[in-house]
């Protein structure tokens, strides 16, 4: 998972530094479980989303130098004098180039509404992102910090050394290494007992089964023919889509029309 | 959206005097009647749930019911012409003061069915799915009892399911403001086809009999 986090943030910071507000709807990723399946990221909205936000910074930046123009300012010794606006033409153009970004970044919001509104953005909106940016940057990074290399690096450095030194703790490993099996196993069955497959109960499986396991063939023969027979009375009593709206609707009662 | 219950007590009423225009060649005759749809919400102390025996209280033996809230509707023909899904135009209005059932009577109809639904609704971005079941009263049984009561009338009376195969019926739909609004009628359309194909497999959504949604009188009675 970190790691589409940090593609995400490495995104933002390659591609513009000033914009932290948009940092919440580029780095918006899908968190399925530990193991990342890229495919399911949706890069062609955020990506069309990124650009156009992008195009609206530089705009809006570029309106905001030339607002604050010294060249702007009627008597430039003295600063704290209030600057006066640019021309209007160049004023009316920017005003409508950014207008169209803005209609631009609806329509591609509209677009993408469906896929935008179920995924959620890390960091959230709420966080901090310009105070926090050391924290951000740890949290997402991609790479183990370096402290936990050296100690990783380190405990395996321990680890040879007293197999070199001791071979008969080897069997410390082998330990380890039954321990890590039994987990595995434990969590595999875990997870079978909350995942569902199918459209059958437990007691169904079971029924099914048990039939299978039967020796006695015609009792689950005429069983099968009952379950058969019940079916197909269900289903010449089941009515049609059109007879119960024509019901909801005039009052039409299918039972009545089909006696007669 | 959590999903909620449907619970949707439903009288259906019928003019007293159906109208007949004279045909006339070259006129079109644009006055129409229509059959009216008076809804409301029942309450679980309404029902009485001991399946497989189900007893809702009726409108019949309870004209007090006609005091609640009740919703009044009205359905046209769904529209016509080739389409991917069902456009309808329904017109409602709710009645929160007085009893709908003398009501009624004075707008010249006559209460024709009473039917109860039960079931789901899911709510999938602007789509409402519903999952549900119609009930009517178990005429059989409510004569059998009223045999063994010696006519006293029971508070609430026995229910069956109208299909007694026990299929829930499925609807997607999704409610536009106005039937004019060309671009939400588009949108929809849309939203509901996404769904469509989304659920294949799972739920075959189809599109029904256009002149099984009319809710006006004149059809019906062209009818046998």
């Amino acid at each position: 998972m970190s790691s589409i986090l940090q593609r995400a943030l490495g995104n933002n910071r390659h591609n513009n530094s000033n914009g932290s507000s948009m940092n919440n709807l580029k780095d918006t990723t899908t968190l399925a479980s530990n193991h990342v399946d890229v495919a399911l990221i949706p890069v062609e909205p955020l990506e069309s989303l990124r650009t156009r936000l992008s195009q609206l910074t530089q705009s809006l930046a570029k309106l905001l130098d030339s607002l604050n123009s010294p060249s702007n300012n009627p008597n430039p010794a003295d600063p704290t004098q209030p600057s006066r606006l640019p021309h209007f033409v160049s004023l009316q153009n920017q005003y409508n180039v950014i207008n169209n970004q803005l209609v631009s970044i609806v329509q591609s919001l509209e677009a993408h509404q469906s896929v935008l509104l179920t995924h959620d953005a890390f960091p959230l909106p709420k966080f901090p992102t310009t105070k926090e940016q050391n924290l951000v940057t740890t949290l997402l990074r991609k790479k183990t910090v370096p402290e936990v290399v050296d100690w990783v690096n380190e405990s395996m450095q321990l680890v040879d050394e007293q197999i070199r030194s001791n071979p008969a703790s080897g069997n410390v490993t082998s330990l380890n290494d039954k321990f890590v099996d039994w987990c595995v196993q434990s969590m595999t069955e875990e997870r079978d007992n909350y995942e569902f497959h199918g459209f059958q109960t437990m007691a169904e499986l079971r029924d099914i089964n048990n039939g299978a396991s039967d020796n006695d063939v015609d009792m689950t023969k005429e069983e099968d023919e009952k379950a058969k027979r019940k079916e197909e009375e269900l289903k010449k009593l089941a009515m049609s889509v059109n007879e119960l709206l024509k019901f909801i609707y005039q009052g039409v009662d299918p039972r009545v029309l089909n006696q007669a | 959206m959590a999903p909620l219950p449907v619970r949707v007590h439903t009288l259906l009423a019928m003019p007293y005097l159906k109208y007949y225009p004279k045909v006339e060649p070259g006129k079109v005759n644009q006055i129409e009647m229509c059959k009216i749809r008076v809804q409301r919400e029942w309450t679980l102390a309404d029902w009485e749930d001991h399946t497989p025996q189900i007893r809702a209280r009726s409108v019949v033996h309870n004209e007090r019911l006609g005091n609640d809230v009740w919703t009044i509707q009205l359905s046209d023909i769904p529209l016509a012409g080739k389409r991917s899904t069902t456009s309808q135009a329904i017109y409602e209005s709710t009645i929160t003061s007085g009893n709908v059932l003398p009501y009624l009577t004075v707008l010249g109809y006559k209460m024709e069915t009473e039917f109860w639904v039960q079931g789901h609704r899911f709510f999938h971005n602007r789509i409402i799915i519903e999952l549900t079941r119609i009930f009517v009263a178990n005429t059989e049984t409510f004569q059998r009892e009223m045999g063994e009561r010696e006519n006293k009338t029971p508070e609430k009376i026995p229910l069956q399911l109208l299909d007694r195969s026990g299929q829930f019926l499925v609807r997607a739909y999704v409610n536009v403001a106005k039937m004019t609004d060309v671009d939400a009628l588009s949108r929809a359309n849309t939203e509901l086809l996404l769904l469509q194909a989304e659920l294949a497999g799972l739920f075959d959504l189809a599109m029904p009999d256009r002149m099984c949604m009319d809710g006006r009188v004149a059809t019906v009675q062209e009818k046998p």
